[in-house]
């Protein structure tokens, strides 16, 4: 089966770059401060602010990649499967800071992103993605793995497009790549392999 | 379709027994292993918390590690079945690993990273692949076995041995307890006074094939869905979790009269049960028989799907539906036949489901072998 990239974002601390291109950033260290690039995009959706920042990162990538356009398939025939490595660890370690014994205020709002897949929630709210879903962790990217079971699903027939990628944050550093996978070509898609994703990682 | 894999081995170790057989008997018999605990801040809550010496005394290693390695041994035994072969593919799932590690500061902490974590657990096995892990909340296990289905289709493996664990910890009580979640009495899955979860702790293991043995259970298809409503708080149509349950009617051609029982997710809060039962009823499951495990075992978060799993599949070689522990009173929009009494009778085909943080839903059905 023939499966293709049509759409991507890399978002690392080297920067942003999309199938569009790199994004101008006015500033070099603005790929660390989530909030201004929420302003340079110009996107308007509160529910941002409330979110940790592994979340923030993701739906930054998110709108990097989908530029506001809706998905033109029905919800639940869209999947979505992400890995990363450290997953909800810079939000636990917050967390953690308000169980001292001394000091126990637990608060709910940080709690409930002390999850790996809070961040493929996230994006299933905000692009209505309601298919298949998946998030596994790993050292580093295994995207030999993510081909392989993504392309499984499309061969079972329970997804006909499909959110893949890494999406890590951890000490300020975001290092997320998402590809958007389809079984139509357009003239710049790229075939959806392990080579691909390795060379759009870099 | 894809085809069937089976379960040709398994283990459960929770505060009910360290075998699947003692799990299921002391369930059989309305034993629950939730108890009362004091904590300050805390202060009184229910748990199912398992003693000590239930770990090695092997201090490279973790509780949870040797929890697991434990249950892998025993799971990999009752398959016959070498644990350091190179055709097995390793699938962990857990939620939050080793998380009391943060609070310690400790030496071991680099296992804070379920990646180190699986690896400890597997070098220690003498396997020396790289495990795979899923961490999707507490969809985590139904979702690690629907993982194993699916890349077992490909052949490239000869079995899967899918192992959750997650452990009772302060950060994930706490937690809990900042949502004001933790029932103040063992919890009461789809009852009128209801008043949220009871955790647990627990480690299960299955072992799954594409080549039966003569008496195995087969897992005939998944499927998971997210509701994309709300990170924290389930749908309240309950039209998720129906996408995951009509997927698998559809792909096995299955009328909802042909399911004879649903094991839920059925944490006991109000949302997640009142959710189910609507969900259920969309799907034409309203008069299916239902149980959760949980009022026995609490919420074992990422072992949940494994070990709620493999109940499942005993209660169909068994013959026997398992109680719903805590239920009296109907307690949700849709009533639910929820199984309040041992029956025995001939089941062949059942529903495991299970919802989670992040609105992720996950749904398998398991069924007495029906193929060669």
């Amino acid at each position: 089966m023939d499966l293709f990239v049509t759409k991507y974002c890399r978002l690392s601390s080297k920067g942003i770059n999309t199938h569009k291109g790199g994004v101008n950033l006015p500033l070099n260290d603005m790929v660390y401060d989530p909030q201004a690039l929420y302003t340079l995009l110009q996107l308007s959706y509160p529910k941002f602010f409330k979110m940790d920042t592994l979340c923030k990162y993701g739906i930054l990538a998110g709108e990097c990649l989908f530029e506001r356009n809706p998905l033109s398939y029905t919800s639940s025939e869209i999947g979505i499967i992400l890995s990363g490595q450290h997953g909800s660890l810079d939000t636990d370690e917050q967390f953690q800071q308000t169980l001292q014994p001394d000091n126990f205020f637990p608060s709910p709002a940080l709690f409930v992103y002390t999850l790996s897949n809070i961040v493929m929630g996230e994006l299933c709210i905000r692009y209505k993605i309601k298919g298949e879903n998946l998030f596994t962790v790993s050292a580093t990217p295994d995207y030999d793995l993510l081909c392989q079971y993504t392309t499984a699903l499309f061969l079972q027939k329970r997804i006909n497009a499909c959110l893949v990628g890494w999406i890590d944050y951890y000490q300020r550093q975001p290092d997320i790549l998402l590809v958007w996978v389809e079984t139509t070509s357009d003239t710049n898609a790229l075939p959806f392999n392990y080579n691909t994703l390795t060379s759009l990682y870099i | 379709m894809p085809a069937p894999v089976y379960i040709i081995g398994d283990n459960i170790i929770t505060p009910l027994g360290t075998t699947t057989e003692e799990n299921f008997e002391a369930i059989s018999n309305g034993v629950s292993g939730i108890r009362m605990h004091t904590n300050n801040p805390i202060g009184d809550f229910y748990a199912s918390v398992l003693d000590k010496d239930m770990f090695l005394p092997d201090e490279s290693l973790t509780h949870l590690e040797s929890l697991f390695i434990r249950s892998i041994q025993q799971a990999c035994q009752s398959a016959g079945i070498d644990a350091t072969d190179s055709d097995n593919l390793y699938i962990f799932s857990s939620t939050k690993g080793n998380i009391e590690l943060l609070q310690k500061q400790a030496k071991l902490s680099a296992f804070l990273h379920l990646d180190q974590m699986a690896k400890a657990v597997t070098t220690h096995l003498r396997y020396t692949g790289t495990p795979l892990i899923v961490s999707n909340a507490c969809i985590s296990g139904v979702q690690a076995i629907g993982m194993a289905y699916t890349l077992l289709q490909q052949g490239k493996y000869k079995r899967a041995i899918v192992t959750g664990g997650d452990l009772f910890s302060f950060f994930v009580l706490a937690g809990f307890y900042s949502l004001q979640a933790i029932s103040p009495f063992p919890c009461t899955p789809f009852d009128k006074k209801r008043a949220g979860i009871s955790l647990g702790e627990g480690c299960g293991t299955i072992i799954l094939t594409r080549e039966p043995k003569l008496t195995s259970i087969q897992i005939t298809t998944v499927a998971s869905s997210n509701d994309a409503n709300h990170i924290s708080g389930p749908s309240r149509t309950g039209d998720g979790l129906a996408l995951a349950i009509q997927s698998v009617l559809q792909t096995t051609g299955k009328d909802p009269e042909d399911i004879q029982f649903i094991n839920a997710h059925g944490t006991g809060t109000i949302y997640n049960d009142e959710m189910e039962s609507l969900a259920f009823q969309h799907c034409g499951l309203a008069q299916t028989p239902v149980n959760s495990l949980k009022g026995y075992i609490g919420h074992t978060l990422g072992a949940a799907g494994i070990i709620e799993t493999i109940l499942t599949a005993r209660s169909l070689q068994h013959n026997q539906l398992l109680t719903s522990a805590g239920f009296q009173e109907t307690g949700t929009s849709v009533p639910l036949p929820v199984i309040t009494e041992n029956h025995t009778g001939n089941y062949t085909c059942a529903l495991k489901t299970a919802s989670g943080f992040g609105g992720g839903n996950a749904v398998l059905l398991l069924e007495k072998q029906v193929s060669s």
